[in-house]
């Protein structure tokens, strides 16, 4: 295997209030503590709640010329309208990771690895729905580890202001559930 | 590693105007908040306390601005920030800030137009809007920021040219480059020189021992500064004034002073030239991009040359006055520019094209999506 470049875009996507932006954000500042360049680009509608929401998330070790991106190594993606929108714009060979609890219709490419995480279920067995987005995150780094999982929990205390600091075990529980969900999934996957 | 992460930080290009903005000693900013320029707002209330300054939240646009220019006026550098709908309501002020000789910088990060438009969608579609802001139309200088590091350097750059000048200065973002966060290495930001308006120290250069607020020796000079309030007396006045500052219609010293707050922006127009320049030789192509599209304009530059073709191309950071000097040496060899903007029209194309006749200048312009680049290299041959 040749040796290229860590150049990853991620498109992460869902509706205003799940955590799409913050859970980019930790990723680019994850991505910052381990040196690389990083670049997080916010969209999201004009609503106050509700309206979906999506943040474009680049790490890379060479500088980032631009940071719009069209098409993505790796979507992550919250809910239905997202899924919709996005499935197409994954990489051949990419990846499409999804909270699979909303989820009418599924995704049904065959040339990308999908990954359903029901995360917004463990999030409500974990006792706190709003830890949901970290749990999606613990599973990209379970399926990709594009940075090392110690990385994005120096983030998270970065991210978090401190009178949020008691949440920190509460989120790294997440974000390593996430993990074992994804490992799991591509373990049954591999069978 | 904890070396490596004082000096790294994620930042976006609103954060970094307002800490620019901080650097060059800025003392007072008022502000409306406004998607997509609120990050700019946000900093500025969070910080300006704590640095010894002022930040207000005006009841609105009209009022931020008119804040500002009051606070510049007693002495103090100031700035506000603001979108395409704010700054409707700014121009009246811009002009009395203009015509008053006061210098105030105004943050403007474009989003989809017209009127309120697209709060949340990126838009380079206000450039004309601004620049033509004047009855009379004089030039407003107008810097233009690709990232995070150029917002601070800008932003201080627009504090030194307005207070050198005495005029109004835009700092004029997107909402990509404004809302995009980005690593930023405090380290390799430039050293910056921070100046600030010349002033009188006493009495004396007018009739009667008075201070003549407006006078220059020479139209391109730019006249001292005396603060309104303080010891010595002053008259500022938005109607047309002689040296003085006393209303007159159309005597030969007022046409003079209307000339001179012109000329005083041209006599400086070479220096406030500004470009980053990445000229190929043999190149037959040159793109010309400002703000979030010099962005794609590099990836298409970056993709073009690994392709083994050639290409050259200028990232303009002031916008105006036109770098006219650092572009026409950039053309040779040059058959072809390529101008990409987010916006249907082709505002910046329209000024170049009154500039250079011998080669093709086209467009690349899209509203409501980003440009890529792939279509800017279908443009370039």
């Amino acid at each position: 295997m040749t040796k290229e470049m860590l150049n990853e875009e991620i498109i992460f996507a869902g509706f205003g209030g799940q955590g799409v932006l913050s859970m980019g954000m930790v990723l680019a500042y994850a991505g910052m503590i381990e040196k690389r360049e990083v670049c997080w680009m916010p969209s999201y509608g004009p609503e106050m709640r509700g309206g979906t929401a999506n943040c474009i998330v680049i790490v890379s070790e060479e500088s980032i010329s631009s940071p719009i991106v069209t098409t993505f190594d790796t979507a992550v993606v919250l809910n239905q309208p997202s899924l919709d929108k996005f499935e197409s714009a994954v990489r051949k060979d990419g990846i499409l990771i999804y909270d699979s609890t909303n989820i009418i219709n599924p995704p049904t490419r065959e040339d990308i690895t999908i990954v359903p995480i029901a995360a917004s279920t463990e999030a409500v067995k974990m006792e706190n729905k709003r830890i949901m987005n970290m749990i999606v995150l613990g599973s990209l780094l379970g399926v990709k580890p594009v940075v090392a999982v110690e990385s994005v929990i120096e983030a998270l205390r970065k991210v978090l202001p401190e009178r949020h600091h008691k949440l920190l075990p509460l989120n790294e529980k997440a974000i390593r559930r996430g993990i074992e969900l994804a490992q799991a999934d591509s373990a049954v996957e591999a069978e | 590693m904890t070396d490596f992460l004082s000096n790294v930080r994620i930042r976006s290009g609103n954060q970094m105007v307002a800490e620019g903005a901080l650097r060059a000693g800025c003392k007072f900013f008022a502000g409306y908040p406004i998607t997509p320029a609120s990050g700019i707002y946000k900093t500025m209330i969070d910080m300006l306390p704590g640095k010894g300054g002022v930040a207000l939240s005006a009841p609105d646009e009209i009022s931020a601005l008119a804040y500002c220019v009051g606070a510049s006026l007693r002495g103090q550098k100031a700035m506000t920030a603001t979108s395409g709908p704010g700054w409707a309501l700014m121009t009246e002020t811009v002009q009395y800030a203009l015509m008053t000789e006061t210098p105030v910088v105004i943050a403007m990060v474009q989003r989809l137009g017209p009127s309120t438009g697209g709060a949340t969608q990126n838009a380079q579609g206000d450039v004309l809007l601004v620049e033509n802001c004047t009855s009379g139309g004089y030039t407003i200088p107008v810097f233009t920021p690709s990232n995070p590091v150029e917002c601070y350097e800008l932003t201080h750059l627009a504090f030194t040219w307005s207070e050198l000048l005495r005029t109004p200065v835009v700092v004029m973002l997107d909402k990509e480059v404004g809302m995009t966060s980005e690593d930023v290495d405090y380290m390799r930001i430039h050293d910056l020189t921070t100046l600030s308006r010349q002033r009188i120290a006493q009495s004396g250069n007018g009739s009667n021992g008075n201070v003549d607020t407006y006078y220059f020796e020479h139209p391109e000079d730019v006249p001292s500064f005396v603060p309104v309030g303080g010891k010595i007396k002053t008259t500022v006045t938005g109607s047309a004034h002689n040296k003085a500052g006393r209303l007159q219609k159309n005597s030969p010293e007022t046409l003079e002073v209307l000339y001179h707050l012109q000329k005083k922006i041209d006599a400086n127009a070479n220096q406030m030239e500004l470009v980053k320049r990445d000229v190929e030789d043999g190149a037959r192509t040159l793109i010309v991009s400002y703000g979030i599209t010099a962005r794609t304009a590099r990836e298409a530059v970056r993709r073009i040359r690994k392709n083994a073709e050639k290409v050259s191309w200028l990232n303009v950071l002031s916008l105006f006055p036109v770098p006219e000097n650092k572009l026409r040496n950039s053309l040779h060899g040059i058959e072809r520019i390529v101008i990409p903007e987010e916006n249907f029209g082709g505002q910046y194309r329209s000024v170049i094209e009154t500039l250079f006749d011998d080669q093709d200048i086209v467009g690349v312009n899209k509203i409501g999506s980003m440009i890529t680049p792939d279509e800017i290299i279908a443009e370039v041959v």
